[in-house]
C-alpha cells in the first residue's frame, strides 16, 4: 500500500492549517533542556553532571 | 520562541551494527531526540516533562541497545517513550480546554510567532482523539512512513491508513471551526 502524501505537501491547506503544521514540524527543544540531557547521559563535551543517569548509560554501555 | 533549520545532525542514518556501544548511543540521541521530544510534546507533555520522558527512553535504549536491530532506533525510541508517557500519570497534563472553544489566548496571534502556533496545534489536538492523534503526528509532523508507524505501534497498516484518514478529518475541522472564531472574534475587535 503507498503512503498517501503528506498534508503539507498537498495543495488545499489553508494558511493556517499550512502554518501549524510546520511550526509543529519544526519546534525542537530549549538549548538548557538538551545540554541538562546531554550532561544527565554522560556524552562528550557535556559538563559532568547526572550522576545516575549517566552511571546507568556507562554500566549499559561498558564506558 | 523556537525557530529551527533542519540540523545535519538529524539526518537519519542506520547506525552500523559494529559500532561500539556508547559511540552508537550518542548517534541516536543525535539523530533522534529532537523527534522524541517533539512526538512527546504533542501528546500534551510540558517541555520538561517531554524532555524528562525523552532521557527516560535513551536510558531504556542505553540497556537494551544489542536488542535494537540497526535502521529500527527511532520506531524503537518513539515506541518506548510513547509507552513511558501513557504508563505515567503525566498524560494527565494534556491541555485541558473546554468544548465551548475558548480562544482567548489565541486572540490577536501574531502569525510569524511560532510559539503561538505551537500552542495552537496543541490545542487543536487536544481535541481529537489521542489515537488519532499519535498516528498523525507520526505521520504528518515526523514523516515516518505507515509500515513503520504500523510495527512502533503494533497495529496493521490498514488501521494506520484508516487513523490517519480520520485523524486528518478531524485535524481540519477542529482548524476551519477555529479559523472562522478567530476572524469573528477579529471582526469584533
Amino acid at each position: 500500500m503507498r503512503d498517501p502524501e503528506r498534508l503539507t505537501s498537498s495543495n488545499g491547506l489553508s494558511d493556517l492549517e499550512r502554518e501549524l503544521l510546520e511550526a509543529g514540524k519544526n519546534e525542537t527543544m530549549p538549548a538548557a533542556l538538551r545540554e541538562q540531557m546531554e550532561r544527565a547521559l554522560g556524552f562528550s563535551g557535556a559538563a559532568p553532571g547526572g550522576g545516575h543517569a549517566r552511571a546507568r548509560v556507562e554500566a549499559a554501555t561498558g564506558v | 520562541m523556537f525557530r529551527r533549520a533542519v540540523l545535519p545532525a538529524e539526518r537519519v542514518e542506520p547506525a552500523g551494527p559494529y559500532l561500539p556501544a556508547r559511540l552508537r548511543l550518542e548517534r541516536l540521541f543525535k539523530d533522534h531526540h529532537q523527534s522524541v521530544w517533539r512526538t512527546l510534546r504533542r501528546r500534551g507533555l510540558t517541555p520538561e516533562v517531554a524532555a524528562d520522558v525523552t532521557q527516560q527512553a535513551f536510558l531504556i535504549a542505553a540497556e537494551r541497545l544489542d536488542d535494537i536491530v540497526p535502521g529500527s532506533e527511532r520506531a524503537f525510541l518513539m515506541a518506548t517513550a510513547l509507552r513511558l508517557a501513557l504508563s505515567s500519570s503525566r498524560r494527565e497534563r494534556r491541555l485541558e480546554l473546554a468544548e465551548d472553544m475558548d480562544l482567548h489566548p489565541f486572540r490577536g496571534r501574531d502569525p510569524t510567532d511560532a510559539r503561538a502556533s505551537i500552542d495552537l496545534l496543541d490545542s487543536i489536538l487536544a481535541r481529537i482523539d489521542p489515537t488519532l492523534v499519535e498516528v498523525f503526528v507520526l505521520f504528518e509532523l515526523e514523516e515516518m512512513s505507515s509500515p513503520e508507524i504500523a510495527k512502533l505501534l503494533e497495529i496493521p497498516v490498514g488501521t494506520i491508513a484508516s487513523r490517519l484518514r480520520r485523524a486528518r478529518e478531524a485535524f481540519r475541522s477542529v482548524a476551519e471551526r477555529m479559523e472562522r472564531v478567530m476572524r469573528r472574534e477579529n471582526q469584533g475587535s
